[in-house]
C-alpha cells in the first residue's frame, strides 16, 4: 500500500511516501506557504510523486497535518464568532478563572478574548446539576438574541450552555433554532465538541471550535478538491492532538481537535519505534528553533492528557493562555530552541530564553545582523555545528559574529568566551532536562528504564547531553529524524476519544443513566470507524472513567473493567483507581469516596503494519574528516571524527566521541559513548 | 559574597530548586480534596535551610503568597535538631506564626540526605474548615476553631494518632481535612526525596553554601536596586478601609523611609485592633509588607531571605496590623491585604510607574451545609474583584490583588453545595474612572436548594470604602451583599432556607490619572463592551453623546469637546 504523510510547520511543509508492502521511501521538504498552505502541500505532493515515479492515483492514503488551527488562535485570525451562554452568565469568557497567574508582574495581561463581548448573547434556559430543566428553553425570546448575532454577521456560533454535559437537550434546541435562521452559519455546540464539567473550559473550547470551523471546512474542502484533480481516489485523513486519525469530514466539524496536529505526529514515531525496537518507555525530544518539546510514551502507548493550554500570552506564564479541553499528547514544551537568546539576569546570572532571534535576523551566526548570543551560536563555537554544512551547506555560518556575540556576553558575566558559550549550551540543555525530570517524577517513573528518541533540527545535537542529565542509558536517533512528524502519520491508527460529564459517586451510579451514556459513546464511535472504513472486526472500543477521591481537584484516566456496569463493576473500577493512584501518588486513601467525573470510549481501528527499509551489507563508514570540539569530560577541546549520516550502513559501531551529520541536524555523541546504526538505520547510542 | 562561584552553575542549581518545589507542589494540586486548594491553588510550598533561612518558595503552581517568616524558626526553637528525625513531620495554625487565622495550617517537615539534616520544607495552606462557631461575630480567636501549636503530626515517618484524632474530632468534615493534610505530606516527602537527589548530584553536603550564595547575591541585588530606582525620603499614606460593620471606621496609617539601601515601614498611628475579628497578626501583616516591596524594588529575583534583609517593619502592637494574643482573626484578610495598597498609596508619589491603583479585592464565601443524602458538605469559593489600573494600562476584570488565587467553577461548585447559581456577570461602570481604567468587578446571585439550613458566612472585602484611584484616577465601584433583596453587612454570616438567594456585587479595581485624560476611542471600545455604559461615560469622563447616520443606521459615540 501506498501512504503519504504531509506535515505542515511554520517554516517547512514535509513529506514520507511510504510503500509499506516493500518498506521503500521519500522524502521531501518544501518551504510552507503561509498565505495559503494547500499550496505548498500541492507542490510538495507532485514533486514527491515525481522523485518516486508515481501517479497520485496509485496513493491509498494521504494524512496530513497541520497548524492552521493553532495558528489561527494564536495569531487571532479566526472567523467572526458568536457565542450564545446561559443567560446571567455572558461574561464568563472575559471572567476566566479568576487566577492571577503572573504573581511578580504588575502588568500582567488576560489573553484577549476570541469573541469581542457584543458578540455574546445569553438564552433564557438553565439546566441543573442533575440535568433538570429548571428553566425551561424560551424560544421566541433566544431567537431574538439570535437573530440579532446574525445580523451583526457571524459566520459562526458557539453554544454553552451550563451542566449541557448532563443534558444536551437546550443545546440541541438552540443549534436547531440558529440553524434555521441562519442555514449559512456554522454552530458548534459544547455537548459535542467537549462535555466536560467546568463551563469555563468547555465554553472556551467550543468557541475555538466555532472560531476555526469556517477556515478548516474550507481548507479540507480545496485540499480534497485538488487531490482528487490529480487523480487520488481516496479520502484524506487528518491526525488529530491525541495522535488519532481521523477523516476530513469529522476533522472539519471538529477543528479545535487538531489543535496539536502536527506534534502529535512525533509522538506517533515515537510510538512506532518504542514498539519496532521494543523500548516501551520512551521519552520524545523534538527541538527546533522556537522551542522545544518533551512527550512520552509509557509502556508502549502514547501518554495523553485532557486539557491543553494554547497560545500563552503573558511572558509564556502558565496560566496566560487558553486551557482548552481536548483529548492531547501530553508535552512539556519550553521556550528555548536553537535561536533562543542568551542574556544576564538581575542577580547576574546567565539565562536562556524565552526570547528567540527566530529566523530574522536569526542567530548572530547566521550573519544577518543578529547581534544577541543564541544556543546555534554557542553550539557553532563548541565545534557541534559545521559552519559549512548548516542546512547540507546551503547556508554558511559565522564563526567571527558568533564569537563577536558570545563575547559581549562573557564580558558581562566577567566569564571567559568558551565557559560563557559552554554555559549556553548547559542552560538550555538543563532547562529541557527539568521539563522532563517533572514528568518522569510525577508519574513515579525511573529514567533508567526510558530511552530517549530525538528529533527536530537540534534535537540529536543535544540529546545525549540531555538524557544524562536525566540518567537515562540510551539515545535512539531514527531514520527519517528531519520529518518525524510526517512519519509518524503513516502509523497511526484511525482513532476518537469520546467523552461526557456525569459526576457521580462510584457507590451512587445510576446503571441505567450510565448504559445510556456508554451506548450513546460507543455508537458515535463505532459509526465513525465505520465512515472511516474501518471492518467491523477490527474495532476496539475501550472504556475508561476520570476517577478521584471525593472532592479532589484533578482526575486520573482509569480503565472500565470488562465487566457489568453493577456494582459489582464498580467495585472493580474502585479497586483499579486505589491501586493506580498509589501508584503515581504512592499511597492511596480507602477511607475516603471514589467519584467520577467523565466517562471515556476511545474507539480505535488498527493501528498500520509496516516494513521499513531492508538492511543493506555492512559497510566501513566513510569519515568526512575531523574537527575540534568541546567536551569538558575529556578535558576541553578535542579532535572529534566527523561522520556523514547517510554514508552509515547497517551494523556500523564506534565510540564517542563523533559528530554524525547529516542534511537537516548533526548528532553529538559524547565520550564514553558508543553508538551504532541498526537494521533500519536508526542511530543508537548507549550513553 | 563569594566571588568564585560559578554563574552557570548557580544558575542551573537555583532553578533546579525552584522546579522542584514546583513539581511538589503540583502533587498537592492533584490530590487535594479542597476545591479552594485544588481548584484555587491557595497554598505554598517553601523550602529553608538548616539554619531556617527561606532559600525558595514556589509560585508557578500554587499561589499562596503570604509566607511567614516565622514558622519555621519558631518550629526550630521549639524542636532543636537533636530531637528530630528523619520522618517527622510538625504541624501548626498558630495565627500568630503561620498566616495570621486557624484556617491556614502550616506542615514542616526536616530534611534528612544520609543521615543528615539538611534543611527544612514547609507546606501551608488554607482548609476549608477547622470546626469553631460557624458565625464571623466571634470575640476570641478561641471561637474560631480548633488551634494546634507546633506539634508533631508525623514522627519517624508514622502517624502521631493522639494528634489526628484530636484533629479529627474538632472538624466538621474530617475526612476532607485529612485529605489535604496528606496532600501536603506527600508534597512534603516529595521534596526530600528531590532535595536528596540534588544534593547527591551536585555532591553537596547540605544546602548551606548554595543558600548563602542566593541570599547574599539576592540581597546585593535587592540593596542596589532600593538605591538605584527608589529615590530616598518618607513617603506616608492614609488608607482607609472596611471595618467589621457600618460602625467601625479603621485605617492604616503607613511611613515608608527610603534610607540609602534600606526601606523601612512604619505602621504607627495605625487603628487599634478591634473586638471583631478583622485583626491582622504581625507575622501575616509582615508577609503581606514584604510582598508589597517585592513588587516594586526587586519582582523579577525569585522568593528567597535574601530580599528581605533590607526592608525593616515597625508595626505597634495591639493594632491592628499586629493584635495581641487572643484577638480574634478569622477575617484576618480584611486587613492584612490592604497593606499593599496602604503601601502603594504612599510611593505612587514618586514611583507611580512601579505600583498599581487599589484593587477590588474580592468576596470569601464560607459555605456549611448539607447534601442530599444528610451529609456535612464544607466549600470556600473565592469571588474575585477588579484590578487595579496601572501606569500604562487598564486594570483587569475579575482578578484578585494581592491574592493570586483563582475562582472555583460554577459547575463544580453546584456539584458540591446545595445551590443554585443564578447568574454571575461584570458589573458595568464599576471599575474606577481614569486615563487607565480600574477593571470591573462582578454581581453573582446564590439560590440555597437545601431542604436543611445552608450556613453561609461573607467576608465582602469593600463595601462601604471603594477601591481608591491613583495620581487622579477614580475610585471603584462599592461591594454588596443581600438576602432575598435586603440589604447585608459586608462581614455577615446567614443561614439560607431553601428558596432563599444571596446576592453578592464585588468592588471594581480603582482608576489611573484624571478620567478627562482617557481617549475617546477607548471609552467607545469599553462602550462597545459594555464595561461603561453611555450614562456612566457621560457622567465620569466629561464627554458627551454624537449620533452619526452612517449605512442608513444610526452609530451612537461619545465625543470630548475641549
Amino acid at each position: 500500500m501506498l501512504k503519504l504523510g504531509v506535515d505542515i510547520g511554520g517554516t517547512f511543509t514535509d513529506f514520507v511516501l511510504l510503500d509499506t508492502v516493500t518498506g521503500r521511501r521519500y522524502l521531501d521538504k518544501v518551504l510552507t506557504t503561509p498565505h495559503n498552505p494547500a499550496e505548498g502541500f500541492m507542490t510538495g505532493v507532485k514533486s514527491v510523486l515525481k522523485s518516486a515515479g508515481l501517479q497520485a492515483s496509485a496513493l491509498q492514503h494521504v494524512i496530513h497535518g497541520t497548524t492552521l488551527v493553532v495558528n489561527a488562535i494564536i495569531e487571532r485570525k479566526g472567523c467572526k464568532t458568536g457565542l450564545l451562554t446561559t443567560e446571567g452568565f455572558e461574561d464568563i469568557l472575559e471572567m476566566r478563572r479568576g487566577k492571577r497567574f503572573d504573581m511578580d508582574d504588575l502588568l500582567i495581561e488576560a489573553p484577549p478574548s476570541l469573541v469581542p463581548r457584543p458578540m455574546v448573547r445569553g438564552a433564557l434556559e438553565r439546566i441543573n446539576k442533575s440535568g433538570v430543566a429548571i428553566v425551561p428553553f424560551n424560544e421566541p425570546v433566544t431567537r431574538k438574541r439570535v437573530e440579532s448575532l446574525v445580523a451583526a454577521g457571524v459566520e459562526s456560533i458557539a453554544v454553552s450552555f451550563l451542566h449541557s454535559y448532563r443534558n444536551a437537550e437546550h443545546e440541541v434546541l438552540a443549534a436547531r433554532l440558529i440553524k434555521e435562521i441562519a442555514p449559512d452559519v456554522t454552530v458548534s455546540i459544547s455537548s459535542e465538541v467537549a462535555p466536560d464539567v467546568r463551563e469555563y473550559e468547555r465554553t472556551l473550547t467550543t468557541v475555538a471550535n466555532a472560531y476555526t470551523q469556517p477556515i478548516v471546512e474550507k481548507y479540507i474542502e480545496e485540499v480534497t478538491k485538488d487531490l482528487e484533480g490529480l487523480g487520488y481516489a481516496h479520502g484524506l485523513y487528518l491526525i488529530q492532538s491525541d495522535a488519532g486519525l481521523t477523516t476530513g469530514r469529522i476533522a472539519a466539524k471538529y477543528p479545535v481537535r487538531l489543535m496539536e496536529s502536527g506534534p502529535a505526529g512525533g509522538s506517533v514515531a515515537a510510538r512506532y519505534f518504542s514498539r519496532r525496537l521494543k523500548r516501551p518507555d520512551i521519552v520524545a525530544f523534538d527541538m527546533g528553533g522556537t522551542t522545544a518539546k518533551v512527550s512520552f510514551i509509557s509502556n508502549g502507548e502514547i501518554v495523553t492528557t485532557p486539557e491543553l493550554e494554547v497560545a500563552r500570552h503573558h511572558r509564556f506564564k502558565r496560566g496566560s493562555g487558553l486551557p482548552i479541553r481536548v483529548p492531547v499528547v501530553q508535552m512539556m514544551e519550553i521556550g528555548a530552541g536553537g535561536g533562543g537568546i542568551a542574556r544576564v539576569d538581575e542577580v547576574g546570572l546567565l539565562r536562556v530564553g524565552p526570547e528567540s532571534a527566530g529566523a530574522d535576523p536569526g542567530p548572530a551566526c547566521y550573519g544577518r545582523g543578529g547581534k544577541q548570543a543564541t544556543v546555534t551560536d554557542a553550539n557553532l563555537l563548541l565545534g557541534y555545528l559545521n559552519a559549512d554544512y548548516f542546512l547540507g551547506g546551503q547556508m554558511a555560518l559565522s564563526l567571527d559574529d558568533a564569537n563577536g556575540a558570545i563575547d559581549v556576553l562573557a564580558e558581562s558575566l566577567n566569564l571567559e568566551r568558551l565557559r560563557a558559550a559552554w554555559g549556553i549550551h548547559e542552560i538550555v540543555t538543563e532547562d529541557m532536562a527539568q521539563a522532563a525530570r517533572m514528568h518522569l517524577m510525577e508519574r513515579g517513573a525511573d529514567p533508567r528504564a526510558y530511552a530517549m528518541l530525538a528529533f527536530g533540527g537540534a534535537g540529536p545535537l543535544h540529546a545525549c547531553r540531555l538524557a544524562r542529565k536525566v540518567g537515562m542509558k540510551e539515545v535512539i536517533i531514527p531514520h527519517s529524524a528531519g520529518v518525524a512528524s510526517a512519519f509518524g502519520f503513516l502509523v497511526a491508527p484511525i482513532s476518537i476519544t469520546l467523552l461526557r460529564a456525569y459526576p457521580t459517586e462510584l457507590a451512587r451510579v445510576d446503571f441505567g443513566h450510565l448504559g445510556n451514556l456508554y451506548s450513546e459513546l460507543e455508537a458515535r464511535g463505532r459509526e465513525f470507524l465505520k465512515q472511516a472504513g474501518v471492518p467491523e472486526g477490527e474495532m476496539k472500543l475501550t472504556r475508561f472513567g476520570s476517577l478521584r477521591y471525593a472532592g479532589q481537584g484533578s482526575e486520573l484516566t482509569v480503565p472500565l473493567p470488562e465487566a457489568d456496569l453493577d456494582s459489582a463493576g464498580m467495585k472493580l473500577l474502585e479497586a483499579n483507581f486505589h491501586e493506580q493512584f498509589a501508584r503515581v501518588y504512592g499511597r492511596s486513601n480507602r477511607k475516603i469516596e471514589v467519584e467520577a467525573l467523565n466517562w471515556v470510549v476511545v474507539a480505535s481501528g488498527p493501528t498500520p503494519e509496516l516494513k521499513t527499509h531492508e538492511s543493506s551489507a555492512l559497510e566501513v563508514a566513510m569519515e568526512s574528516g575531523s574537527r575540534r570540539a568541546y567536551f569538558p569530560e575529556a578535558g576541553g577541546f578535542v579532535d572529534c571524527p566527523v561522520l556523514r549520516r547517510d554514508m552509515l550502513k547497517s551494523g556500523f559501531s564506534a565510540d564517542g566521541p563523533a559528530l554524525i551529520e547529516e542534511r537537516e541536524s548533526t548528532t553529538v555523541v559524547l565520550p564514553g559513548s558508543r553508538f551504532s546504526v541498526d537494521e533500519d538505520q536508526n542511530l543508537c547510542i548507549s550513553l | 559574597m563569594s566571588t568564585t562561584w560559578d554563574v552557570v552553575e548557580l544558575e542551573i542549581q537555583w532553578h533546579r530548586l525552584l522546579a522542584l518545589l514546583g513539581e511538589s507542589a503540583l502533587t498537592v494540586i492533584r490530590t487535594a480534596f479542597s476545591k479552594v486548594v485544588s481548584e484555587g491553588g491557595d497554598f505554598g510550598c517553601l523550602l529553608y535551610d538548616r539554619q531556617g533561612r527561606m532559600v525558595a518558595q514556589d509560585t508557578g503552581v500554587s499561589s499562596k503568597l503570604a509566607a511567614s517568616p516565622k514558622t519555621v524558626e519558631q518550629a526550630i526553637l521549639r524542636y532543636p535538631e537533636d530531637t528530630l528525625r528523619p520522618g517527622d513531620v510538625l504541624i501548626s495554625n498558630d495565627p500568630w506564626l503561620v498566616c495570621g487565622h486557624l484556617y491556614d495550617v502550616s506542615l514542616i517537615k526536616p530534611l534528612f540526605h544520609r543521615g543528615r539534616l539538611v534543611g527544612y520544607a514547609e507546606c501551608f495552606g488554607h482548609l476549608p474548615d477547622v470546626g469553631g462557631s460557624l458565625s464571623n461575630d466571634s470575640h476570641e480567636v478561641y471561637e474560631e476553631g480548633l488551634f494546634l501549636p507546633i506539634v508533631r503530626l508525623l514522627s519517624g515517618g508514622n502517624d502521631v494518632q493522639e494528634v489526628w484524632d484530636i484533629i479529627r474530632a474538632n472538624v466538621r468534615i474530617p475526612n476532607q481535612l485529612e485529605g489535604d493534610i496528606r496532600a501536603f505530606i506527600s508534597a512534603l516527602e516529595a521534596i526530600e526525596r528531590r532535595v536528596s537527589a540534588f544534593l547527591d548530584q551536585y555532591q553537596m553536603p547540605d544546602l548551606q553554601k548554595l543558600a548563602d550564595e542566593i541570599i547574599s547575591r539576592s540581597e546585593k541585588a535587592t540593596r542596589d536596586n532600593i538605591r538605584k530606582n527608589i529615590p530616598e525620603g518618607i513617603y506616608r499614606n492614609r488608607f482607609e478601609l472596611d471595618g467589621f460593620d457600618a460602625s467601625e471606621k479603621l485605617a492604616i496609617e503607613v511611613a515608608v523611609r527610603v534610607e540609602g539601601d534600606s526601606i523601612t515601614l512604619d505602621y504607627t498611628g495605625t487603628s487599634p485592633q478591634s473586638s471583631k475579628a478583622v485583626n491582622c497578626t504581625g507575622v501575616y501583616a509582615y508577609a503581606w509588607s514584604l510582598y508589597a516591596v517585592r513588587c516594586f524594588v526587586s519582582p523579577n529575583i525569585p522568593i528567597n531571605k535574601g530580599l528581605f534583609n533590607s526592608i525593616r517593619i515597625e508595626a505597634p502592637l495591639g493594632t491592628i496590623v499586629n493584635a495581641r494574643r487572643p484577638a480574634p482573626v478569622r477575617m484576618k484578610s480584611s486587613t492584612g491585604t490592604f497593606l499593599p495598597f496602604a503601601i502603594f498609596g504612599a510611593m505612587a508619589k514618586v514611583i507611580p510607574e512601579k505600583v498599581l491603583a487599589e484593587s477590588g479585592n474580592k468576596c470569601i464565601v464560607r459555605c456549611f451545609g448539607t447534601d442530599d443524602d444528610g451529609r456535612a458538605v464544607a466549600e470556600t469559593p473565592h469571588f474575585m474583584g477588579g484590578l487595579g489600573a496601572r501606569y500604562s494600562k487598564d486594570g483587569i476584570a475579575c482578578m484578585g490583588f494581592p491574592g493570586a488565587g483563582g475562582e472555583t467553577p460554577i459547575e463544580m461548585l453546584e456539584n458540591s453545595l446545595p445551590i443554585t447559581i443564578l447568574r454571575k456577570r461584570l458589573t458595568p461602570d464599576s471599575g474606577g474612572p481614569g486615563r487607565f481604567r480600574g477593571g470591573s468587578g462582578q454581581e453573582l446571585a446564590i439560590r440555597s436548594e437545601s431542604n436543611a439550613p445552608l450556613r453561609m458566612m461573607l467576608q465582602n472585602m469593600k463595601v462601604q470604602t471603594p477601591a481608591a484611584g491613583m495620581v487622579g484616577g477614580k475610585p471603584g465601584s462599592l461591594g454588596r451583599n443581600a438576602l432575598n433583596g435586603k440589604e447585608l453587612p459586608g462581614k455577615v454570616a446567614v443561614t439560607l432556607k431553601k428558596g432563599d438567594v444571596v446576592e453578592i456585587a464585588i468592588a471594581g479595581g480603582g482608576g489611573m490619572f484624571p478620567p478627562e485624560q482617557r481617549s475617546v476611542e477607548l471609552l467607545n471600545a469599553d462602550i462597545d463592551q459594555l464595561a461603561v455604559t453611555i450614562e456612566g461615560a457621560k457622567r465620569d469622563y466629561a464627554v458627551s453623546l454624537e449620533t452619526n447616520k452612517t449605512d442608513d443606521k444610526d452609530c451612537e459615540t461619545v465625543v470630548r469637546h475641549a
